[in-house]
């Protein structure tokens, strides 16, 4: 029997695709009319210079057949193969016989499946021809063209397909179908766009699920069809009721889950992607935010428990601290539910996660990595790009009252803020010469001029510049502790740190690659001869030698107060292994870290601060705070460490 | 016993505002040709097609076969076919093909039985469907619905407008191939003479209710033309037993009635006539003596 129905519907389906193989064979030379057509100024769509023939054939004819005459053939076929029969009156001659309908329906669907799917075979084979025929097939890669375009053009044909199917199961007629299956096509491939823009960080490995949230409609397509079509009266009554529950029951279903999912989603993901991973310790020491700098998605967590105390969804673009580790401001894209909102705001949050006063607005945030925001006391700083120039406003999170810093006149469009730790002074760098996109390039050599901010009047004062600014990637390092010195960290392979002394402008090289300040305006760097990398402790000049190490690698990070220094090592040999310690320099003290898994979470994770005591490790999928006072016992906040 | 081809138990069946049919009882016996007369929405079409199950009814009950069409919609439909004015037939196909294609559809199929009819009925196996005539569509419908060997065999006009040979020829098909093997046929159609030249029984259908059934031949027999002749004016209305029309015209009233003819005589004897004749009607007559009332109603009304 179902041989018998499915001989039927192939057959009712065979105009389509000789039409289909009409349609591809006219194509090319369409295209080629329109094309030359459009160079001679004749063109709806604006005119073309020049084109060639190789152009339109190996670019633009698989792109029109797969995002428009696919999808469009796919529709007819479906509204063919369901609704013709109705439309010819003779619909009645299976239904009055010993067939299913079920067995009718999959009949048609199969046929309408493979239908389009000859149609599709067959128009790529005309492409190939034409490709080697017209084109320059030596110097294209068809095959990288096809896979480009197969996938969106079959999942558009399949959309369609479904689209008409559930369209034909609603009206009488063919093209009545084909109308109606238009706007069902374009509903999922909408709300799959805008879900996946709206809800950029419920994705996994950067792949958008909101693109999956329309199979909810899609699978309301084929119900809905399946039972206006199979249950019930044959003759009709109730189907529309039928029909309509479920699309209804689609439709809310795709709200639901994606409420249901999108929160566990955007943690999973942002816990996947724990290993590129910014630690921002709050100056109190009691809390720290976890920015995953990949997703840009982060947790605030309370270092002392443990305890996450709130999730921001992405995109976080930057956060700032206020001195007293009470206040959070962030730069964020997205809304509570994960809604990526269409400008960014600045929310501020306490140190428990919950939010001070309203978002407010703040539609050109620049992220100049860790120097777009800070607090200046009560109130917030930040860098914004309007009109083609960067600009600083200084915003009152308790009113949301914005002022614009009067910037002094030049081609510069890069300032950012700085400040120094002790939070006394706040700074406006103005970068000389660089550009939009380079400014941020650690290799290109660039001074900046430092204005002091006046917080109250809005206004700046130029204090000095430093020289030679290094790679600004370090930038809210560059301050000693107690702002007179500027270090410079190198931005070349070649290069070394430097010191500037910002009153004098004195330069002090160091020979080192890698430096970093300790409180008091000490600094801790590493000065390399040969294979033996030495660390030293103290002033330029005033220096002791603290320890000597083997090592082809070595990373230093001080303590948010600047009383402990983290220092990894790489020592070579077979396999290369990773050492840690925490060094105490007023008291000489070495605390060698362990791994919460052997060697192996040492070699996959990082390690940073996330308070004067606290370290914070991240891997992959897993985030474990370290106590200093317990340095054998990881609490882990996320994840595990593999095995 | 054995169970009645189709049983209808107060079956009501409405479209939106629309009552097709409203509380219909109506059996009919396996091995008769039960034929269906009314007219243009009287409910016969719904009433066949609720017997195959394309419809539901909104009350009552079904039985065809001893089955519920609506429950048990396969059985109904190997055993049941459904015949119609239109033929419902792919215009794509050759003659052919649609048998081919009917044969593979139903586990009934006797190819010899539809051999034989092909060439009772001169098909033209090679010729496409849309190029056919309407008569002989109808004959190709005939051959899809008989040769499937049905137990009940529903025919909805099938013969409507086609010419009389032509006519003469489907209905033979239909009663050698159907109700001479023990088979029952519903014939609904507006051509009574058909009804009348191969109905066993007869019922009247008027907006969509029963007005009248019993077998052909004690219809004719038993309803009759009263006229009945006054020494003044008829009286203008009157209501005797078994009246299915009366009509006052000055002096002489016409009934029409069943009954016994001395039966029949003595009521308009009573009712003061002083002379009285009374003579057998056609199948036309009962209908029309049946359906007069409501278009007078309509008529009035309009």
């Amino acid at each position: 029997m179902f041989r018998a129905l499915w001989w039927k519907e192939w057959r009712q389906l065979r105009l389509l695709r000789w039409s289909g193989l009409g349609i591809g064979l006219l194509l090319p030379p369409f295209l080629l009319a329109v094309a030359e057509a459009g160079s001679r100024g004749f063109s709806l769509f604006g005119g073309i210079s020049s084109y060639t023939a190789a152009t339109v054939v190996q670019e633009a004819l698989p792109m029109v057949m797969a995002l428009a005459v696919w999808p469009l053939l796919a529709l007819m076929t479906a509204a063919q193969a369901f609704a013709a029969d109705r439309a010819g009156g003779t619909d009645a001659f299976l239904l009055q016989r010993p067939v299913p309908r079920s067995r009718v329906w999959q009949a048609r669907a199969g046929a309408a499946l493979a239908t389009a799917l000859v149609i599709i075979a067959v128009q790529v084979a005309i492409w190939w021809a034409s490709v080697r025929l017209l084109g320059d097939p030596a110097g294209f890669d068809e095959s990288a063209m096809l896979s480009r375009l197969l996938v969106p053009g079959v999942l558009g044909a399949l959309i369609a397909l479904l689209a008409g199917i559930a369209a034909a199961a609603f009206v009488r007629s063919p093209m009545q179908a084909v109308l109606l299956g238009l706007p069902l096509f374009a509903v999922p491939v909408a709300i799959g766009s805008m879900l996946a823009f709206w809800f950029g960080g419920f994705s996994i490995g950067r792949i958008p699920l909101g693109f999956g949230i329309p199979l909810f409609l899609l699978a309301g397509y084929v119900v809905g069809s399946f039972r206006m079509e199979c249950r019930g009266e044959p003759a009709g009554r109730g189907r529309l009721r039928r029909g309509l529950v479920v699309f209804t029951v689609a439709l809310v279903a795709m709200p639901v889950f994606l409420a249901a999912t999108a929160p566990v989603v955007m943690r999973w993901d942002a816990k996947l992607g724990l290993g590129n991973t910014t630690v921002y310790p709050a100056p109190s020491g009691h809390v720290a935010f976890v920015l995953n700098d990949w997703q840009r998605a982060a947790w605030l967590i309370d270092t002392a428990s443990g305890s996450r105390l709130r999730f921001f969804p992405p995109p976080v673009s930057e956060i700032a601290w206020n001195d007293e580790g009470t206040r959070l401001a962030v730069i964020h894209g997205a809304g509570g539910s994960g809604r990526r909102l269409p400008t960014q705001r600045i929310e501020v949050f306490d140190a428990s996660g919950s939010p001070v006063g309203k978002p407010i607005r703040c539609d050109s945030c620049l992220n100049w990595w860790d120097n777009g925001i800070l607090w200046a006391g009560e109130k917030i700083v930040v860098t914004v790009f309007v009109e083609g120039r960067t600009g600083v406003l200084i915003v009152d999170p308790k009113t949301g009252e914005r002022r614009a810093v009067q910037l002094p006149p030049g081609p510069s469009t890069n300032w950012r803020v700085n400040k120094t730790r002790d939070g006394e002074s706040v700074f406006v760098m103005r970068l000389v010469k660089p550009t939009v996109h380079s400014a941020s390039e650690p290799s290109e050599p660039k001074q900046a001029v430092l204005y002091r901010l006046d917080v109250e009047t809005a206004s700046l004062e130029e204090e000095t510049t430093v020289p030679r600014v290094g790679s600004m990637f370090y930038a809210r390092h560059g301050f000693s502790p107690s702002g007179r010195s500027w270090l410079r960290l190198p931005s070349t392979l070649t290069d070394q740190v430097e010191i500037v002394d910002l009153e004098t402008s004195e330069t002090v090289p160091l020979p080192a690659r890698r430096a970093t300040w300790l409180a008091g305006d000490r600094l801790a760097w590493v000065e390399v001869e040969g294979r033996e990398a030495k660390l030293m402790v103290g002033r330029p000049g005033d220096a002791r030698l603290t320890r000597s190490f083997h090592a082809v690698w070595f990373s230093l990070d001080a303590s948010p107060d600047g009383n402990n220094l983290l220092v990894t090592i790489r020592v070579p040999g077979d396999p290369p292994r990773i050492l840690r310690w925490v060094y105490e320099p007023e008291a000489d003290r070495w605390l060698e870290l362990r791994a919460p898994d052997a060697e192996y979470a040492w070699e996959h994770g990082t390690v940073q601060w996330a308070g004067p005591g606290t370290l914070a490790f991240v891997e992959q999928g897993v985030l474990a705070l370290l106590d200093l006072e317990r340095p054998e016992t990881f609490d882990f906040v996320i994840g595990r460490p593999r095995s | 016993m054995s169970e009645a081809a189709l049983r209808f138990e107060r079956v009501t069946r409405t479209f939106g505002r629309k009552i097709a049919v409203d509380a219909l009882d109506l059996s009919v016996e396996r091995g008769t040709v039960l034929g269906m007369i009314g007219r243009n929405g009287a409910g016969k079409t719904t009433s066949l097609r609720l017997a195959i199950g394309t419809l539901f009814p909104d009350a009552g009950r079904i039985r065809v076969l001893g089955l519920d069409p609506e429950t048990d919609a396969m059985q109904v439909r190997t055993r049941v076919s459904l015949l119609s004015e239109e033929s419902h037939l792919y215009p794509w196909m050759t003659v052919r093909e649609v048998l081919a294609f009917g044969a593979a559809l139903h586990p009934r199929w006797d190819p010899k039985l539809a051999k034989s009819l092909v060439g009772r009925l001169e098909l033209d196996l090679g010729q496409l469907v849309r190029t056919l005539s309407r008569g002989t569509k109808a004959k190709v419908a005939l051959v899809l619905g008989v040769a499937t060997r049905p137990d009940l065999l529903l025919l909805d006009d099938p013969t409507a407008g086609l010419d009389p040979l032509v006519r003469r020829e489907v209905l033979r098909g239909v009663l050698d191939g159907v109700s001479d093997e023990g088979g029952a046929v519903v014939y609904a159609s507006h051509l009574i003479h058909d009804v009348e030249r191969v109905a066993d029984r007869v019922a009247i259908l008027d907006e969509g209710r029963l007005r009248l059934e019993d077998s052909l031949e004690r219809l004719k027999a038993d309803v009759r033309r009263v006229t009945a002749v006054f020494e003044g004016d008829a009286p203008g209305r009157v209501d005797i037993p078994g009246q299915l029309d009366a009509v006052s015209d000055g002096r002489v009233l016409h009934l029409v009635a069943r009954g016994e003819v001395a039966q029949l005589e003595s009521r308009a004897r009573s009712l003061g006539a002083r002379e009285v004749e009374i003579e057998p009607l056609s199948l036309e007559e009962i209908l029309v003596a049946c359906l007069r009332q409501r278009v007078e109603r309509e008529v009035e009304h309009v």
